[in-house]
């Protein structure tokens, strides 16, 4: 493969693949206070 | 007695002085008066610098095999071991409220590494190899340790020169980022207000870090060493039941490693190794990466606007490059000078850190792809 086909595919992977991580993140964020939310006691100010 | 008094002379340092020598004296004694008289990044440019100059004194030959500067270097940046510690300091330091407050914030983080690509595109393009220019590229993500722990990994020989780089730029974010976050917003941008984050409970704050190292190291092993330690640094301190481990790690743990991280760090920049047309580049590409890095944050965030009900300010995208604290503070500075009674720095607090998960993601797949 030739030096520019291999950064292209390492920009385009590696950049969304940032995106789809922290992305991922950010919805478990979200998640995570739906179900403390749910099931976990009242929050307390932390 | 001549032959005496020459080979005395000739075993004296001042003998076998180069003119690189002198300059690497000077570049030393600048980031020492940078840190000294300016107060940049003194913890990490006072070692630095020192170690630069003794490195470049003739003959005392501190990084050869089993001298001191040697040995910091081979076990604690060639094992890949001072990075991943200095991260457990800076988990234990670190509140990511903000950012479970706010988790679209994760988002400019991840936005904010496009300096990092970017660069990496230009050290291509300047004639440095797949590896070199990951290498490069990270110093975008203005995350010291970040982009040593890539480089020793990928591209060892450019060490001085890309961790000199990543310190100084961070050092510099007062002074490159206010002109770019001007250009890129419109006066009416930078007065928006953002509604106060809510609060966060104790139970998310102890969840989070267990997710996310979960989440991030099952996505990208090769992030491993470093994200494991930033979380569990974050476990112990919203844990709240060992504060010792937590404070030992923010204090006498980080400060240790601080110093063998900057003195090996000075060491690998002995006049032959960073006098080269090379490491001028890779000052010039960090420049790049740290710019379109912020960039990247600012565009991302005045994209959401589009489709937002709930506007953000532009200007905490800016705060997505990981320098914490001082990207944020650069970011509160700029909203209390437009608007005195604009608070900005909780919320720019949230893209800062997300910084950090981001330049370390970015990192882990560099590792993976270019190795």
């Amino acid at each position: 493969m030739s030096l520019w086909a291999e950064a292209i595919k390492i920009f385009t992977f590696g950049f969304s693949s940032v995106f789809f991580i922290l992305g991922a993140l950010s919805l478990s964020v979200v998640i995570t206070r739906a179900l403390i939310g749910r099931f976990g006691a009242a929050p307390k100010k932390g | 007695m001549a032959d005496t008094l020459f080979t005395f002379i000739h075993s004296m340092g001042f003998y076998h002085l180069t003119v690189g020598n002198l300059i690497m004296w000077l570049i030393s004694f600048a980031l020492m008066f940078l840190a000294i008289r300016k107060g940049y990044e003194p913890l990490l440019l006072i070692p630095i610098g020192f170690g630069i100059f003794i490195v470049n004194l003739p003959l005392t030959n501190l990084m050869q095999d089993h001298q001191i500067l040697h040995i910091f270097y081979h076990y604690g940046l060639e094992w890949e071991l001072i990075p991943p510690i200095i991260f457990l300091g800076l988990g234990a330091m670190t509140d990511f409220g903000p950012v479970i407050a706010n988790p679209k914030t994760l988002l400019l983080g991840a936005a904010a590494q496009f300096g990092v690509y970017i660069a990496f595109f230009f050290a291509l393009g300047l004639g440095f190899t797949i590896p070199e220019a990951c290498s490069i590229g990270i110093i975008g993500g203005a995350d010291g340790p970040t982009t040593i722990f890539t480089t020793v990994a990928l591209a060892p020989h450019l060490l001085g020169a890309t961790a000199v780089a990543a310190y100084s730029y961070m050092a510099l974010v007062p002074v490159i980022q206010p002109p770019i976050i001007k250009m890129m917003t419109t006066k009416k941008e930078r007065l928006i207000r953002m509604k106060q984050l809510r609060p966060v409970s104790k139970r998310q704050k102890i969840i989070f870090p267990l997710v996310t190292c979960g989440l991030v190291c099952l996505f990208v092993p090769a992030s491993a060493a470093l994200m494991a330690m930033f979380m569990l640094g974050n476990f112990f301190r919203e844990s709240g039941v060992v504060e010792r481990l937590s404070g030992t790690a923010q204090n006498e743990l980080m400060n240790i490693v601080t110093i063998f991280l900057g003195i090996a760090v000075g060491g690998t920049m002995s006049a032959d190794a960073f006098l080269t047309p090379k490491a001028l580049m890779v000052f010039a590409m960090g420049l790049v990466a740290f710019s379109f890095s912020t960039i990247g944050g600012l565009c991302l965030a005045k994209l959401m606007n589009l489709f937002s009900k709930e506007k953000i300010n532009p200007m905490i995208g800016a705060a997505g490059v990981s320098a914490v604290p001082m990207a944020a503070r650069v970011v509160q500075k700029m909203g209390a000078a437009e608007d005195p009674r604009n608070f900005l720095l909780m919320h720019a607090m949230g893209p800062n850190v997300a910084g950090v998960i981001g330049t370390v993601v970015a990192a882990g797949l560099f590792l993976t792809m270019a190795q």
